[in-house]
Parts: C-alpha cells; sequence; structure tokens
C-alpha cells in the first residue's frame, strides 16, 4: 500500500509531469490566463488520461500476445484520439452545463503529450501501480496549472516590465515553481 | 500473419475514430452552446489560435 503511495505522490508532485517532465507546457501556458480555464482543463486532461491509460494497458496486452508491439505508438494515438471524441459527444448530449465549460478544452487535449506519454509509461507497470501512477500525474498537471493560473491572474494587475509581460514573466514564475517543487525530490 | 494482424488492428482503430469523428460532428450542439466554443474561448493566450478572442488582438 506505501509502494501504491509513494508511486502516486511522486507523480503528483516529486515527478510532476510539466516541472520536472517538461512535458504539456504549450497548454499550460495556454489555457492557464484564467483559473476557470485552468480548471475546466485540469478535470478533462484527468479524465482522459486515466481512460486512456487503461484502455491502452489492456490494448497493450494483446499487442504484446500478437507479437507487434512496433504498433504501440500509432495504436495508443488512434485510441486517445478516438476516446476524446467520444467524450466530446457524451458531454454534448448529456451534459450541455458541462460542455459549456469544457467544450472548447476537450479538442486540445487530443494532441496534449502528456496522454500520449502516461500510456507508454504505464504498459510496463502492474495494474494497481498503473491507476496510481495515472491518476498521480493527471492530477499533478491539475495542481500545477491550478496553482500557475491563479499566479498569472495577480500577475495582470501587477507592475510587471514591458520587456517581461506575457509569456516571459509566465515562463520565469514556471521556473520558479520547478525549483520549488525540486525542494520535495527524495520525500517520496 | 503478424502483419495482418497489425494491418487489421490499424484500419480498424482508424475506422473507430473515423466513425465516432463524423458522428461527434453529427451530434448538435445543446441549446445555447452554439457560439459558446467562441465565447468561453476568453483565457485561451494562444494567439495563434483562429478562435482568439477579439479584446485580445486589439490590445496588440
Amino acid at each position: 500500500m506505501s509502494d501504491i503511495f509513494s508511486v502516486f505522490m511522486a507523480a503528483l508532485i516529486t515527478n510532476n509531469i510539466v516541472l520536472t517532465g517538461f512535458l504539456g507546457i504549450c497548454s499550460y501556458l495556454g489555457v492557464s490566463k484564467k483559473t476557470s480555464s485552468s480548471v475546466g482543463m485540469g478535470f478533462a486532461l484527468t479524465f482522459v488520461v486515466f481512460m486512456a491509460s487503461v484502455i491502452c494497458y489492456f490494448l497493450n496486452m494483446v499487442l504484446v500476445a500478437a507479437n507487434i508491439e512496433y504498433m504501440q505508438t500509432v495504436c495508443f494515438i488512434l485510441v486517445i484520439a478516438s476516446l476524446v471524441q467520444f467524450v466530446e459527444m457524451f458531454i454534448k448530449k448529456f451534459s450541455p452545463s458541462l460542455y459549456k465549460s469544457l467544450g472548447i478544452f476537450l479538442p486540445l487535449i487530443t494532441t496534449n503529450c502528456i496522454v500520449l506519454y502516461v500510456t507508454r509509461q504505464v504498459v510496463e507497470m502492474d495494474f494497481v501501480k498503473m491507476i496510481a501512477y495515472a491518476l498521480g500525474t493527471a492530477l499533478g498537471y491539475f495542481l500545477v496549472i491550478f496553482i500557475f493560473s491563479t499566479i498569472r491572474e495577480k500577475l495582470d494587475s501587477a507592475p510587471v516590465a514591458k520587456g517581461f509581460k506575457g509569456v516571459a514573466i509566465a515562463l520565469l514564475v514556471t521556473a520558479i515553481m520547478a525549483m520549488a517543487f525540486t525542494g520535495f525530490s527524495g520525500i517520496f | 500473419m503478424e502483419y495482418v494482424i497489425a494491418g487489421l488492428l490499424f484500419l480498424g482503430l482508424s475506422f473507430l475514430f473515423i466513425g465516432l469523428y463524423v458522428l461527434n460532428k453529427r451530434t448538435p450542439k445543446p441549446e445555447g452552446c452554439e457560439q459558446a466554443d467562441i465565447e468561453e474561448c476568453s483565457g485561451c493566450a494562444m494567439k495563434i489560435c483562429p478562435r482568439h478572442p477579439k479584446d485580445q488582438k486589439e490590445d496588440e
């Protein structure tokens, strides 16, 4: 049990996918201008990462049994893209309020490299660890993008030098956050 | 035989994606959401996005 907890916490904080792995930076910078947007993106990504990990985990068993592991990348990408289409269709039909807040972010998740990275990583793990790792990684992204969006909202009214406005100050803040998160190394 | 299975798997997943994409396009958006994806995109900072809000473009 402590093993599973360590895997989860390491994926969430110590080996945070954005601040340590430098993945998902595009959506991290692009969607974090408002807190509401970042929350929507975080929820959507968490759901897609979790579902894609489970599906690809079992699909990989089929690939290994058929001796066609080289098809992993192509098949995983198709599964992720199909899952995002299905999720968007499902939300559109059964939850209009959720679609209104998430709708624009769902297509962005298809191209998010975090999803493909997690699905490639979890195939080597056992099922329970896979769940812990997938959830930890996705929630780690959620945590970081939420924190970053709250800081960016404050930066809008802060006296930032002209040359540092926009992406420059955002990247500086990200670098400082990354340094802060390295303080957790060795704990989990 | 492996190549046949690989080909069938690739084709199967491709058709699955195409089918879901077409179904998604045909699914009507909920009432009041027809323009929502554009109006709700005000949080996006991607300037190359064709749905970038006009007020951000005017600031440039």
